[in-house]
């Protein structure tokens, strides 16, 4: 069997008295497009954050293909391969679509620290960047600044600029939050045509775009794994239902 | 591919503009239409390179510190001692005392960096403060309180003495200061310091970039650090003299005052600040000893209240202004 991209073993954060992560096992592979989901509270951002690297775990360990990246920080895992969007947007506003986008390029590249000339890697990189922009239909908006662009644009932003990094594992903490139903299917069209070796984990509120999207769901209820299986299984589990899908709007 | 209009849109700022080449000629030219006041001249020079390298921090890499002197001062006694202990070729020293104070920023860097807000200006400060102390201690390596006296600086290139006018050293302040501002202009535009402007807009999102953000602070700390050095280390060979206010909180403050009435983040702000700033001082400081700052504190407020970018934002207004009366017409 070919070992998962990215692992959790017995992972658990505590903050206090309150446990965020609780003995979480979860492992996805190459090209799987998996949707984490789960109330308000549950501790879904948390996991991704123990993942990325943001927040240390209090116990377990966190596994990128075979290697324990626990204790490793989160720039450096990103360089490994995991690049993740945030839930609110964290982009450079005063610059441009393709500077932000451009930046990513030239640090996955390893030239981001070059102190002198690089008139041809930017270039090369400003090129790709816009290549990029391209296959998102961004190519429009690359000159403007972000600060400008509707809020539907921006998320793409932020997905273009973690495609940028080439990553193994894309981490989406709730892509089209925020945005304008009108807009909604730029975010959902784009998710469904990322690259297909990328491994994919999305945290969702929207179970139409979950549904569409994933391949396997996972549950989470409290800091706990509470259920895991395809998106038919997981509709009709009993447990689920009654904690997360009886009590929300969307089931 | 086409080149798209945004790609050449993004890689033209790193192109030379004519009007950068004023602030050239007119300090060439400042060199033979006043010659009585070549010794202010260098003093304002040096002012500007130590404003350049404040400029790295704070206005690219977004680093507010109160402490900058420390690195000032570490340059200025290294090329005093030197001078007064027989390493009198002044170029060497020069690269040396910078160096020294790069060191000591890449040591105290690595430490300060960590923090962030009032910490990294207090950590800032203290570095200044502990070296302070410790040159007025020193009483018999620096002379402590009374400065540090008996320097002697060979002619430059062996042949061109510092000569009591002062335009040996106002023409090797200008030649240095040309120099290093080319180097800073050359980082900013490289890849290094566009990842360093966006630290300043956003660490979050480069750290999610794979930046070590505190690596590449400490990497523009060392420089803007090496480069206060070699201003220090000017103000040493061309005074011949080093006194313990080179380590002080006034001059820590000065430089900042002086970057942010020029304006932050554009390379040219401590050419008008310093300019300003020494000028108003030589000439309201005869008639009135301490009052001066009186009208330097209130420029100040207006340029922070009213006009964030500095004496040089008036000029950015004043040619939008006038670009869209074009338009209009």
């Amino acid at each position: 069997m070919t070992q998962p991209v990215i692992q959790t073993k017995g992972l658990r954060r505590t903050y206090g008295a309150f446990v965020a992560t609780d003995n979480v096992d979860f492992s996805l592979m190459a090209g799987e497009r998996r949707a984490l989901i789960g109330p308000n509270g549950a501790g879904k951002t948390t996991f991704l954050n123990l993942l990325t690297g943001q927040v240390t775990p209090t116990s377990g360990s966190v596994w990128l293909g075979g290697d324990d990246v626990s204790k490793v920080p989160m720039h450096r895992r990103v360089r490994r391969g995991v690049a993740r969007t945030f839930q609110l947007n964290t982009l450079l506003r005063e610059s441009s679509v393709l500077e932000n986008v451009q930046l990513a390029v030239l640090e996955q590249r390893g030239l981001g620290g070059r102190l002198f000339g690089g008139r041809g890697a930017q270039r090369e990189a400003a090129e790709k960047a816009m290549e990029l922009l391209q296959k998102l239909s961004m190519s429009s908006h690359a000159a403007r600044r972000v600060a400008e662009l509707p809020y539907g644009r921006q998320r793409l932003v932020e997905i273009a600029i973690a495609l940028a990094l080439q990553p193994k594992v894309l981490l989406l903490d709730e892509p089209a939050a925020g945005v304008p139903p009108a807009d909604s299917h730029l975010v959902m069209d784009t998710i469904a045509q990322l690259p297909g070796d990328i491994a994919v984990l999305i945290i969702e509120h929207d179970m139409k775009l979950v549904f569409r999207f994933a391949q396997r769901i996972s549950v989470l209820v409290r800091g706990r794994m509470l259920a895991e299986g395809t998106p038919a299984e997981i509709a009709k589990d009993p447990q689920v239902r009654e904690v997360y899908l009886g009590r929300s709007h969307h089931g | 591919m086409s080149t798209h209009p945004a790609i050449d849109d993004l890689l033209s700022t790193r192109r030379l503009r004519p009007v950068e080449s004023l602030p050239w000629l007119l300090a060439a030219a400042a060199y033979f239409l006043f010659p009585q006041y070549l010794q202010l001249g260098s003093q304002i020079l040096i002012m500007v390179l130590f404003a350049l390298s404040f400029d790295l921090l704070l206005g690219y890499g977004g680093i507010v510190t109160l402490g900058h002197a420390a690195y000032f001062g570490a340059g200025a006694y290294a090329a005093g001692l030197m001078a007064k202990y027989g390493w009198g070729e002044p170029l060497s020293a020069l690269m040396l005392s910078g160096l020294v104070a790069g060191l000591l920023g890449i040591v105290a860097g690595a430490v300060i960096l960590r923090t962030k807000g009032l910490a990294l200006l207090m950590l800032g400060m203290a570095v200044s403060l502990l070296l302070f102390e410790l040159a007025n201690h020193a009483v018999g390596i620096t002379g402590g309180a009374d400065g540090l006296q008996g320097m002697s600086v060979s002619p430059l290139f062996g042949h061109f003495d510092f000569d009591m006018f002062g335009r040996t050293a106002y023409l090797y302040t200008l030649v240095v200061l040309l120099l290093a501002w080319i180097l800073v202009r050359h980082l900013v535009n490289a890849p290094f310091g566009r990842s360093l402007a966006g630290i300043r807009q956003n660490p979050a999102r480069m750290q999610a970039l794979g930046v070590s953000v505190w690596l590449r602070r400490l990497v523009a700390f060392g420089i803007s650090s090496f480069l206060a050095g070699i201003a220090g280390a000017l103000s040493a060979q061309t005074n011949q003299f080093v006194s313990l206010s080179v380590f002080s909180l006034e001059l820590s403050g000065i430089v900042i005052v002086i970057l942010v009435l020029g304006g932050v983040g554009r390379l040219y702000g401590g050419f008008v600040g310093a300019l300003v700033y020494m000028v108003a001082q030589d000439a309201l400081s005869k008639d009135q000893p301490a009052f001066w700052l009186f009208w330097i504190g209130l420029l100040l407020i207006l340029t922070v209240l009213f006009n964030r970018g500095g004496l040089l934002g008036v000029f950015d207004l004043l040619s939008r202004r006038f670009k869209r009366r074009e338009d209009a017409q």
